[in-house]
């Protein structure tokens, strides 16, 4: 069955639907939200809020991509917990084991593979660009984490944060010249890291 | 950043590396690109930084958060708490709206009843000073004096150059200063006899230190004889403007001297508000406000309703339904 199919469904009542289109843009959710809040379990909060959200919110849908529409209520849901969050301690985004250790390849990371030293310079590189998205101002870190991080479209992330599409452009042009000045240290410090993304590149 | 390149420089720059770019943008950036080696290294950097961000390791999500029939159900009724929803989200429309009435009622609504107030209020002002005059006692505070005219054919070269004006003196306590002030009705009466020539209903603006107050309260009216020889020449009927109460209401004359509004020679300073505190303009306020015309009532309706329209507003958005 396809989206539009599912969306019909779910509006029509039927649980499963809707159920189906959580599974298929929950990992999505959850990134975002965690990249926005630096908090993993703010994060699963914060997810489980905007599925609750969009559930509630379904005859509110007037058509169009729905992953944009379910983006919207997380970034919505976002920014409402970062000013809730102004008066509360945050927990890091990197988790930390019973004796208050880093752990250096978590388990809920998407990517395991590698050997130790891989590994160790990938959470090196996570903990850079989580600190530099952490230095944006929240309108400017959503297109970064959006558009850069998980490669949404332009148009996507226009409709998710209800703005037009040249502001989104330079949003994101600004948050990359941001990110740039604030990731030339890791380069540096990471050298192999670079050279694989060099080889990487497509 | 290079020296020489911009924002917009970056933000070209952006949509080039996400394919945003037109073929005509992309042909012109290339050969900027191919002429500025500065510009190919300032896009060398910024692709770096897109593909290491592209790069960064993406979560998990911890667990499914999809919704339980249970939790289904408990969410279906809140959905019902607003069946209307959508008339609410008309909400800041509406509020909008009863400001702007409330506005276009205060500026064209009423102007006209606004002027008829006036001429209803100066009976209750003819009548507010016999009170005042009344309990007056002789060695009290100067005396603060209006006269009230109406329309009687000042001017107009018909040669008599003697009217009386048919309004009473209205006379009034002042604790500042013994000033004389003239109202001028401006409104047409049917009453209104004599009007012509150069339309001279001015008013009769007296100093007060040429005509005690006592002697205005008696009755005794200055001869129009000649209207430069009470007033100074600028007040000749003809040709001066015709002075309208509102005006005068909410004038701040300052000295007695011989013009008003001006000071007198060592005077300087000295302040008459004819606006705030007069007796006689609070009293006649006071029974006209017993009753509030229907376009105030009106006004006072839609305030009200631009208020809770904005109230409502502002909780539908904050619960950003």
């Amino acid at each position: 069955m396809d989206e539009i199919a599912l969306v019909e469904s779910a509006r029509k009542g039927d649980l499963d639907a809707f159920n189906r289109l959580v599974l298929a843009y929950q990992d999505l959710a959850f990134n975002v939200a965690a990249r926005m809040l630096s908090d993993v379990e703010l994060a699963e909060d914060v997810t489980q809020t905007a599925f609750l959200s969009a559930y509630r919110s379904l005859d509110s849908f007037r058509g169009g991509s729905f992953k944009s529409w379910v983006m919207r209520m997380v970034t919505n849901a976002c920014y409402d917990e970062l000013r809730r969050r102004q008066r509360r301690p945050t927990v890091p985004l990197e988790p930390v084991d019973e004796d208050d250790e880093e752990i250096e390849s978590p388990s809920w990371l998407a990517d395991e593979s590698g050997s130790p030293e891989e590994l160790f310079e990938r959470a090196e590189m996570e903990r850079a660009i989580q600190r530099c998205l952490g230095s944006l101002d929240e309108e400017f870190r959503a297109v970064a984490i959006m558009v850069d991080v998980q490669g949404m479209d332009y148009l996507e992330v226009a409709a998710a944060l209800n703005k037009p599409l040249g502001t989104v452009k330079s949003r994101v042009a600004r948050a990359r010249l941001k990110l740039r000045d604030c990731l030339r240290g890791i380069w540096e410090l990471l050298p192999s890291i670079y050279r694989q993304e060099e080889q990487r590149k497509p | 950043m290079k020296a020489n390149l911009t924002v917009r420089d970056f933000e070209l720059f952006s949509a080039y590396l996400d394919g945003q770019l037109s073929p005509a943008e992309i042909k012109r950036l290339e050969e900027q690109l191919d002429a500025n080696p500065e510009w190919r290294e300032a896009l060398s950097e910024l692709e770096a930084t897109r593909r290491l961000l592209r790069s960064a390791p993406r979560y998990r999500a911890p667990r499914n958060f999809t919704i339980s029939a249970e939790t289904a159900r408990s969410l279906k009724p809140k959905r019902q708490l607003f069946p209307a929803f959508p008339v609410f989200r008309l909400s800041s429309a509406l509020a909008a709206l009863s400001v702007l009435a409330v506005v276009i009622l205060q500026v064209v609504g009423l102007r006209a009843p606004a002027a008829a107030n006036l001429v209803a209020m100066a009976p209750a002002m003819e009548a507010a000073p016999m009170e005042n005059s009344a309990q007056k006692t002789a060695g009290e505070e100067p005396e603060y004096t209006f006269q009230w005219t109406q329309p009687q054919g000042f001017g107009g070269g018909d040669g008599t150059g003697v009217s009386e004006p048919a309004g009473s003196m209205v006379t009034g306590k002042y604790p500042s200063s013994g000033g004389i002030v003239t109202y001028g009705d401006q409104q047409p009466q049917p009453a209104a006899g004599g009007m012509g020539g150069g339309g001279g209903t001015g008013a009769i603006v007296l100093p007060p230190n040429a005509l005690p107050s006592e002697k205005m309260a008696d009755g005794e009216m200055p001869s129009r004889a000649g209207t430069a020889e009470a007033s100074p020449p600028s007040q000749s009927a003809p040709q001066v403007e015709q002075p309208s109460a509102e005006r005068y209401f909410s004038t701040v004359i300052e000295g007695g001297g011989p013009i008003l509004g001006l000071p007198a020679p060592g005077e300087g300073g000295k302040v008459i508000d004819s606006s705030a505190d007069e007796t006689p303009v609070v009293r006649a306020e006071g029974e006209t406000g017993a009753v509030l015309p229907p376009v105030r009532m009106a006004q006072i309706a839609l305030g009200i309703l631009a208020v809770l329209a904005a109230a409502a507003a502002v909780f539908f958005r904050a619960r950003r339904i």
